[in-house]
């Protein structure tokens, strides 16, 4: 897994390249805590996430959650089919924000 | 489930989380020797890896061996069947699925617990996913019997 950032108008956007699953869930996590304090809304662009696992559902959902604490939002871009899917099956679709492209950002 | 299924042998392997990737290559590469459809394999792998990490994760207090075998082919029914087995402590995650899980019915992402995302998925992904405590390879077994259809 691959993450690449860049800013978006007051968005930290999170490019992520490969699989989010079990394996690469830690390696996540630690970039998560590399990020800034300050930075409290993060768009995650998924249109090169291939895999999606619940272990990664769990690192977007804790993500969420300290985001949603510091008065921030999570935004969830792109999500390719199979991780739509997933997102979808566990009803985290509902909870997270969803959008089709970066440029819908505001 | 019938008798005749044509299994291949158990493959052993520690169960630590390390060990991970060799075991979705064993089952992943069995499943492209099968013919499972390519645009069939990551749902596979998905269903499998919620499975293989539940028991990696809590079968054992120290270490252990998980045991894995499928089917050389698919079966008349169309379904690819992964089997797992651990001589850890009895645990049935079908049962403690109904108990955890809250996350489909949370209305809030307060409400939303990270526990129990995985067994769900297993239950969705397989056909009729059974487990079923059992003498097995020497010893008291955990064996968990994931049909997959094509």
């Amino acid at each position: 897994m691959e993450i690449t950032d860049s800013k978006k108008n007051n968005w930290l956007v999170l490019n992520i390249e490969g699989r989010l699953d079990t394996v690469t869930a830690p390696d996540f996590d630690k970039y998560i805590a590399t990020v800034d304090n300050s930075e409290v809304n993060i768009a995650l662009e998924m249109s090169a996430l291939s895999y999606l696992s619940s272990a990664g559902l769990r690192c977007l959902l804790k993500l969420s959650k300290a985001l949603s604490a510091k008065n921030g939002s999570l935004v969830l871009a792109s999500p390719t089919e199979m991780v739509q899917e997933v997102l979808e099956e566990s009803g985290l679709d509902s909870l997270l924000d969803v959008v089709d492209s970066v440029d819908d950002l505001k | 489930m019938p008798e005749t299924l044509d299994f291949t042998e158990w493959q052993a392997f520690p169960a630590v989380m390390a060990n991970y990737p060799q075991m979705l290559e064993f089952v992943t590469a069995g499943a492209e020797s099968a013919d499972v459809p390519i645009k069939r394999l990551m749902k596979l792998e998905l269903g499998f890896e919620e499975a293989v990490v539940n028991v990696i994760n809590y079968a054992y207090e120290d270490t252990g061996t998980l045991y894995l075998r499928y089917t050389k082919t698919v079966d008349d029914t169309g379904h690819f069947t992964v089997e797992i087995v651990d001589h850890g402590i009895a645990f049935n995650p079908f049962k403690l699925e109904e108990n955890m899980h809250n996350t489909q019915n949370a209305k809030s992402l307060d409400d939303a617990l990270p526990g129990g995302l995985g067994i769900p998925f297993v239950k969705k992904i397989f056909t009729e996913p059974s487990y079923k405590r059992e003498n097995l390879l020497g010893a008291e077994a955990n064996h968990l019997v994931l049909p997959f259809k094509i």
